[in-house]
């Protein structure tokens, strides 16, 4: 594959920092690419900006930040705002319909999904809207199989959690395959 | 080490895990971003560690302790750096070895934690008051992370002084996919305490203008730990001879025995084009030289691990080259203003960058357009 620039942005508490940890070592550690994760994050409890790069390559990786991203998730609208430029001509973006409501609705690389909805629907919150952000990554991307996700997930969340938070990339698998089949 | 495992982690984890190696015996620190992961592994990984109110007792307690004969270590960035100093002083002048890491952040002041820089180069070449050098290491790579600290530690024992190591968040704080068959075997510091049955006098240099460490607690000689200016004995003196002669010998010390710590990568190729970096900016230099050898420019590439003092050796380094590039994280070029003065020479470019980190497009430019 060719080097893949991800970019996953939102407030500070959307657990933004986490789901790139999980892609990170989806790729990284389950299946055999070089990665690399930087993160910058404001107050959670503020609801500041917070932003996470992953860089995913079979070769080394020297640059340490992404300047314009193949994947951009945006939760937010501050986020979306911020980075929407950033987004490569064959880029993906991934927005929170939810609380993203003013994009380019003629840009044809931005896919809309009721993310944080999806999670309400889930568990009565919005703390599995990460999840479900990785699980529609996952499966718009390939970057890696759903098997090295998963795994990814039972590592890096608290043991309690990992059954819902597996359900949450589940769902964000099934939204993908149902609203866009062609790209499944 | 386990073989063939490759692991997702951040620099923070291989410094605190080679400096535990090494031989690092404890920990004391306040929390700030972007060092908490130092802080963290600490307190897994090292014998002892100890939680301080704020960032002066940090160093007063590492004092207490390097004193006593522990290796005591620590983790900040410039908002608690700042607290550290006159205790820093403190430790230079009573010769205690420790090491500091500063994990650096974009300032003034407390700026913004979660963005790099390499912007703290200049206060650590001028803390001490007098002007008197610390011995001062640059982390430039993952692979640094592991090889570096423990060069440090060894350095603040032999030389009985604090050292400080740099870094920076996007070394602290970044994660990447890691072989840990790539790391060396790191041996434990094997450290000597003065054995002689002869009155110990607490600063009576050796050849090397050193003088040999006798902790606290021991009950078979008088051990004189002193920050004011003080003789040999370790006696508070006004401005005697003897004493001044004592505090000269600490710059000496550090400056006479800079070639056994000297660390650096050095990479030839022809002698047009020379770029100078330290810290971030040599994984993007690195990747720009590899390029630029590709379009049949070449360049060669300096990366400085040993920071302060300057090595003789960089300046002979050089003295070779027609043009040279300083490829730093800041804005005015410390380090360049560091080897060159305030008055930058013709034939030498500065490549800076704050909040957005240098990229390896910009850099290639930089040697196209001048070189």
């Amino acid at each position: 594959m060719r080097r893949a620039e991800i970019r996953l942005a939102g407030s500070g508490g959307q657990g933004i920092i986490l789901a790139a940890k999980v892609i990170a070592e989806a790729a990284g550690i389950f299946s055999n690419y070089n990665v690399l994760q930087s993160q910058i994050y404001g107050a959670a409890a503020r609801g500041e900006l917070s932003k996470a790069d992953v860089i995913i390559d079979e070769g080394d990786i020297y640059t340490l930040e992404i300047s314009a991203a193949d994947i951009l998730l945006s939760l937010s609208q501050e986020a979306y705002d911020k980075y929407s430029k950033e987004l490569k001509e064959d880029g993906k973006m991934i927005i929170d319909s939810f609380y993203v409501k003013n994009y380019d609705q003629l840009d044809k690389r931005i896919y809309p999904f009721p993310i944080s909805e999806l999670s309400k629907q889930l568990a009565n919150s919005e703390l599995f809207s990460n999840m479900i952000s990785v699980g529609i990554i996952t499966q718009m991307t390939k970057y890696f199989s759903e098997e090295s996700i998963l795994k990814s997930v039972e590592k890096n969340v608290p043991k309690n959690f990992v059954e819902m938070n597996i359900k949450a990339v589940k769902i964000g698998f099934e939204k993908v395959a149902e609203k866009y089949p062609n790209i499944c | 080490m386990e073989s063939s495992k490759k692991i997702f982690i951040n620099g923070s984890f291989l410094i605190i895990e080679s400096l535990a190696r090494a031989g690092a015996e404890v920990f004391i620190g306040y929390p700030i971003t972007p060092a908490n992961y130092l802080y963290l592994y600490s307190s897994k990984r090292l014998p002892l560690t100890f939680h301080a109110p704020d960032e002066i007792t940090t160093l007063q307690w590492m004092s207490g302790l390097s004193a006593s004969g522990k290796l005591p270590i620590t983790a900040t960035s410039f908002p608690g750096f700042a607290l550290m100093i006159e205790s820093i002083n403190m430790a230079f002048m009573m010769e205690l070895p420790m090491v500091i890491i500063l994990a650096q952040r974009l300032g003034p002041s407390t700026g913004t934690a979660t963005c790099g820089a390499s912007g703290d180069l200049l206060l650590v070449r001028g803390m001490i008051s007098g002007g008197y050098p610390v011995p001062t290491f640059s982390i430039s790579s993952f692979q640094d992370c592991w090889d570096i600290p423990p060069k440090a530690l060894e350095t603040s024992v032999k030389l009985r002084t604090p050292v400080i190591i740099l870094t920076s968040k996007e070394i602290t704080m970044t994660n990447r996919s890691f072989d840990l068959n790539s790391l060396k075997e790191i041996k434990k510091l094997d450290r000597k305490f003065y054995e002689s049955n002869e009155n110990y006098i607490p600063y009576k240099p050796e050849k090397d203008f050193v003088p040999q460490f006798l902790p606290l607690s021991t009950t078979k000689h008088q051990v004189r730990f002193t920050a004011s200016t003080h003789d040999q004995k370790g006696i508070l003196q006004h401005s005697t001879r003897e004493a001044l002669e004592n505090t000269a010998r600490l710059q000496k010390k550090v400056l006479y025995n800079l070639k056994n710590y000297t660390y650096f990568d050095y990479q030839e190729d022809g002698y047009e084009n020379l770029i100078i970096t330290y810290d971030v900016s040599s994984s993007v230099s690195q990747e720009a030289v590899r390029e630029l050898r590709n379009e049949k420019i070449s360049v060669s590439l300096l990366v400085v691990k040993t920071i302060l003092p300057v090595s003789e050796i960089y300046y002979e380094i050089i003295s070779k080259y027609k043009r040279i590039f300083v490829v730093e994280e800041n804005l005015s070029g410390q380090f360049c203003e560091i080897l060159f003065g305030s008055e930058t020479p013709k034939n030498v470019v500065k490549i800076n960058s704050i909040g957005n980190m240098i990229g390896i497009d910009q850099i290639k430019e930089e040697v196209k357009k001048n070189g």
